[in-house]
């Protein structure tokens, strides 16, 4: 009976786990030469790996909120569309196919029939008295649904900004139909030109720039998709899953079976990198500067590590891109919390987080640590390495430093930000633990998962870079002349972590010196926004992407 | 690699996280510094506490004011009730930047199979400072802000060249091997690759003075012990690094020669002494000016260090297509 109940009541997440353990077992079969059932049908390592992003990715999700809301039947139909695109040969089907996830996801996004709401329906919920900044939202006029504001003004001018509102808001839920109809056009030029399935022995002789361009516009659009700005607006007390925010990787997967065709060439290689590593720097950024954003830019500052990975060319750039992929779905599983102090944030008045933060369950401040790339053996951190190994194997300098800053940055907005929001303490354990596993186990996951595809992939690579894997020590990066470029031992760096972390747990408890600290509370130190707003001057580069004070100074007082 | 070798380059690895470059050597020095900079606080008068916090005036905090509020623990990142799991955030402080200055490839260090890259290193030696920000966040008024905006400020414009001035130095050895950086540049070397080495070098030893949080920069120390520890192991390691490409002009050309094989191992501790004394005269002749300006002089130099970059990756794109 007890069993039965079980399974009624966690019957998603199993079947979640069952197609998950699944895709493992079909990129198992498929790591020595692809699996190709039918004339149409083909399952390489590369789509087996994407297959198994996503099911981990659902699987994951299922855990970390095993009772949250109804999936509905977009989210299956978007799953089933998106294994049935990798699943086949066809360019117009795979194009046609992502029209239709595309179209699904119309009106999943943040912007759909949601409202921020005033600090005074919030009290309640925490018990706190709000503060001077918390009297009135702080809604920027940019903002998709700013022109609800003018519901009440008459007349043709009141019709004519409600349209322009209206037409603001389709734009916002339509980037991903764009992408779709720029991955139409490249993948029917393809089509048109000969390459009606990627892999007929002609098919490297249909891609040229057109193609190109627009399936790498339909890669990079969803990235910089701006609709994760009003997130942090969002008075949402009842938390809620976005699927749909999961399964933005895989508009990679396009732009990554073009090596199924032939090697890129050097100018889409860099614009890739580029259009990647700008994105990548730009989500950083703007998760330090805009600190209540951080949950819908953090991970997509990932999604650009990964575009840019893939546009590397190279076996180590390929590893880098799939194993950035593996973290963004970690990333954004960890950003599923609640969001009911966020305006708070926004206006600086951090009053009720202190009192939030007097007594932190220590795995919550430990678990916001391990996702933010601060740490060497953590899956954001592996993810940013790959990436800056391969960049220089590659000849790519600066974007290795583009990367390297994209992980310093994750980590200073962590220590920044990292407590300041109510987290829902199951999904960012269940994100936690993956991304010290999936870091700590690099080697055997880019060995299981990745190395497969890299080797399936190898006619559109170029030999500038590749990975080298001790399974029991770690990883390496080598370059075209097998040189090292990075080493990371992260099993062996692990073991002595622990080993010293018991040398000084031992030395402190012989000494007397394990004790706790207790601290009376107080009042807190100025607003993170008002801080990043005054270190504009300070910092000369932050300028362009912080606030001035005489903005944070004009929403403090709701002027 | 097997396990059981996993096993052998943990058993090999002891005397690097035990005596030196981790270790008591490590300790020692943090110890000798602290020691010294208390002294150096004790002979300076404190100038007036409330100084930096007037308008318009943009003299940074010095150490001073840290003292004044030491007994103070509200900045402690030890907040919670469950005191053993935040001990170990204390610890954690300490811990890493350890293993990252025991991972360095001193000269005579103790030799083990697998070498970590500058990147991991100094990861493991930014973690006291990520929890110093993340403490001095959550504490109390004015002096906390001032303090977190601080360090903040000396973060943000350390990050930049500090990466860029890497990136130049592994533009010349092709890797981020900390024994490549550490290796000279031989007769057959080329000229461009040789320029770019000691270019690296040089910005290395200028990235420091905003990394370290020193003249200008200055940050005070933090309250929490661990923490302050954390933070003097992390610039012990920073300046160990700089020091790294420099070794190769006063060290024994045999990796396997005996320590004493020959006098010029009396050399060594000369590149860290030579950079500490370097960065203490910028800090004593910078103590007190303005940061924004040295803020300016910084973005002025991540713009060069571009230009570097860019021309290495132009000459090496030229030598790819030749």
């Amino acid at each position: 009976m007890r069993s039965l109940h079980f399974l009624r009541r966690n019957w998603r997440a199993l079947l979640a786990w069952a197609a998950a353990l699944g895709a493992l077992a079909l990129l198992w079969a498929a790591r020595a030469a692809p699996l190709q059932p039918a004339a149409l049908v083909r399952v390489d390592a590369l789509s087996a790996f994407f297959s198994f992003a996503l099911l981990g990715g659902v699987a994951l999700a299922a855990i970390a909120r095993p009772g949250g809301e109804p999936l509905g039947w977009r989210t299956p139909a978007a799953l089933a569309l998106l294994l049935i695109a990798w699943g086949t040969t066809l360019t117009p089907i795979i194009a046609g196919l992502y029209l239709l996830f595309a179209l699904m996801g119309v009106g999943r996004g943040p912007t759909n029939d949601q409202r921020p709401t005033t600090n005074d329906d919030q009290q309640p919920a925490t018990g706190q008295r709000p503060t001077t900044g918390d009297r009135r939202p702080t809604i920027p006029s940019t903002q998709p649904w700013a022109g609800d504001n003018i519901g009440d003004t008459p007349g043709l001018v009141g019709r004519a900004l409600r349209m322009w509102a209206a037409t603001r808001r389709g734009l916002a839920a339509a980037p991903n139909l764009v992408a779709a109809g720029a991955l139409l056009v490249g993948y029917g030029a393809l089509a048109a030109r000969g390459a009606l399935r990627y892999d007929a022995r002609t098919a490297g002789a249909a891609l040229d720039s057109f193609a190109f361009w627009f399936v790498l516009l339909a890669a990079v659009i969803p990235i910089l998709d701006l609709r994760t700005a009003p997130q942090s607006k969002i008075q949402n007390l009842k938390s809620k899953i976005r699927h749909f925010d999961l399964f933005s990787f895989a508009w990679l997967y396009p732009l990554a079976r073009l090596y199924s065709l032939g090697p890129w060439n050097t100018g889409w290689s860099f614009a890739t990198l580029l259009l990647g590593g700008g994105a990548a720097l730009w989500a950083a950024l703007a998760a330090l500067a805009r600190p209540a954003d951080r949950r819908g830019l953090a991970p997509r500052s990932f999604l650009g590590l990964a575009l840019a990975g893939l546009g590397l060319g190279t076996g180590a750039g390929v590893a880098a891109g799939c194993y950035a992929v593996l973290a963004y779905l970690i990333l954004t599983i960890e950003g599923w919390d609640k969001e009911t102090i966020d305006n708070r944030q926004e206006t600086g008045a951090t009053q009720s987080l202190v009192s939030d933060l007097q007594s932190p369950h220590l795995l919550v401040s430990w678990s916001r640590w391990l996702l933010s790339g601060a740490i060497p053996l953590t899956a954001p951190f592996v993810a940013a390495w790959m990436l800056v190994g391969a960049s220089v194997a590659g000849g790519v300098a600066l974007l290795a430093g583009a990367a390297w800053l994209v992980a310093l940055l994750s980590g200073l907005t962590a220590a920044l930000g990292g407590t300041q929001t109510q987290p829902d303490r199951r999904a960012l354990l269940v994100a936690a633990g993956a991304s010290a596993v999936l870091g700590v186990g690099a080697p055997l996951f880019t060995t299981t998962l990745i190395q497969p595809a890299i080797e399936q992939l190898q006619g559109g690579l170029t030999p500038y870079g590749d990975v080298n894997i001790w399974p029991w020590v770690g990883l390496a990066t080598i370059d075209a002349a097998h040189t090292p470029v990075t080493t990371l031992p992260s099993i062996a760096v692990a073991a002595f972590m622990l080993v010293l972390s018991a040398l000084v747990y031992l030395i402190a408890r012989l000494r007397g010196a394990w004790t706790p600290e207790t601290t009376p509370a107080g009042a807190p130190a100025a607003g993170l926004g008002t801080l990043l707003a005054g270190l504009r001057d300070e910092v000369p580069w932050l300028g362009a992407l912080a606030p001035r004070p005489a903005d944070e100074e004009r929403r403090v007082d709701g002027e | 690699l097997t396990a059981n070798e996993l096993l052998a380059l943990l058993g090999r690895a002891w005397p690097r996280l035990l005596i030196y470059p981790g270790g008591l050597a490590a300790f020692a020095l943090v110890w000798l510094i602290a020691r010294a900079q208390n002294k150096e606080q004790r002979t300076i008068q404190p100038t007036t506490p409330s100084a930096g916090l007037r308008a318009g005036d943009d003299r940074r905090p010095t150490a001073d004011a840290s003292s004044k509020t030491q007994t103070d623990s509200q900045f402690s990142i030890l907040h919670s009730q469950f005191f053993i799991l935040n001990s170990w955030l204390d610890l954690s402080a300490i811990v890493l930047p350890w293993l990252g200055l025991a991972l360095l490839p001193l000269p005579h260090a103790a030799a083990i199979g697998r070498q970590t890259d500058l990147i991991a290193g100094l990861a493991l030696l930014e973690w006291p400072l990520l929890l110093t920000l993340a403490a001095e966040l959550r504490g109390c008024g004015s002096e906390a802000s001032r303090r977190v905006r601080s360090r903040l400020a000396a973060t943000l414009n350390g990050y930049p060249p500090l990466i860029l001035a890497t990136l130049v130095l592994v533009s010349a050895a092709g890797s981020f091997d900390l024994a490549a950086l550490a290796r000279a540049p031989e007769g057959a070397t080329p000229a461009r690759a040789a320029l770019l080495h000691w270019l690296g070098a040089t910005a290395w030893l200028l990235a420091l003075p905003p990394a370290l949080g020193i003249g200008a920069f200055a940050t005070p120390r933090p309250i929490a012990y661990a923490l302050r520890i954390g933070l003097g192991l992390r610039a012990l390691g920073l300046v160990t690094i700089a020091a790294l490409p420099w070794f190769a002009l006063v060290a024994t050309s045999d990796e396997h020669a005996p320590v004493t094989a020959d006098a010029r191992w009396l050399l060594l501790p000369l590149p860290p002494l030579a950079i500490a004394g370097l960065l203490w005269g910028f800090a004593r002749l910078t103590a007190g000016r303005s940061a924004r300006r040295w803020a300016r002089a910084y973005l002025a130099f991540d713009a060069a260090l571009l230009l570097v970059l860019l021309w290495a990756a132009y000459t090496a794109l030229r030598a790819r297509l030749a």
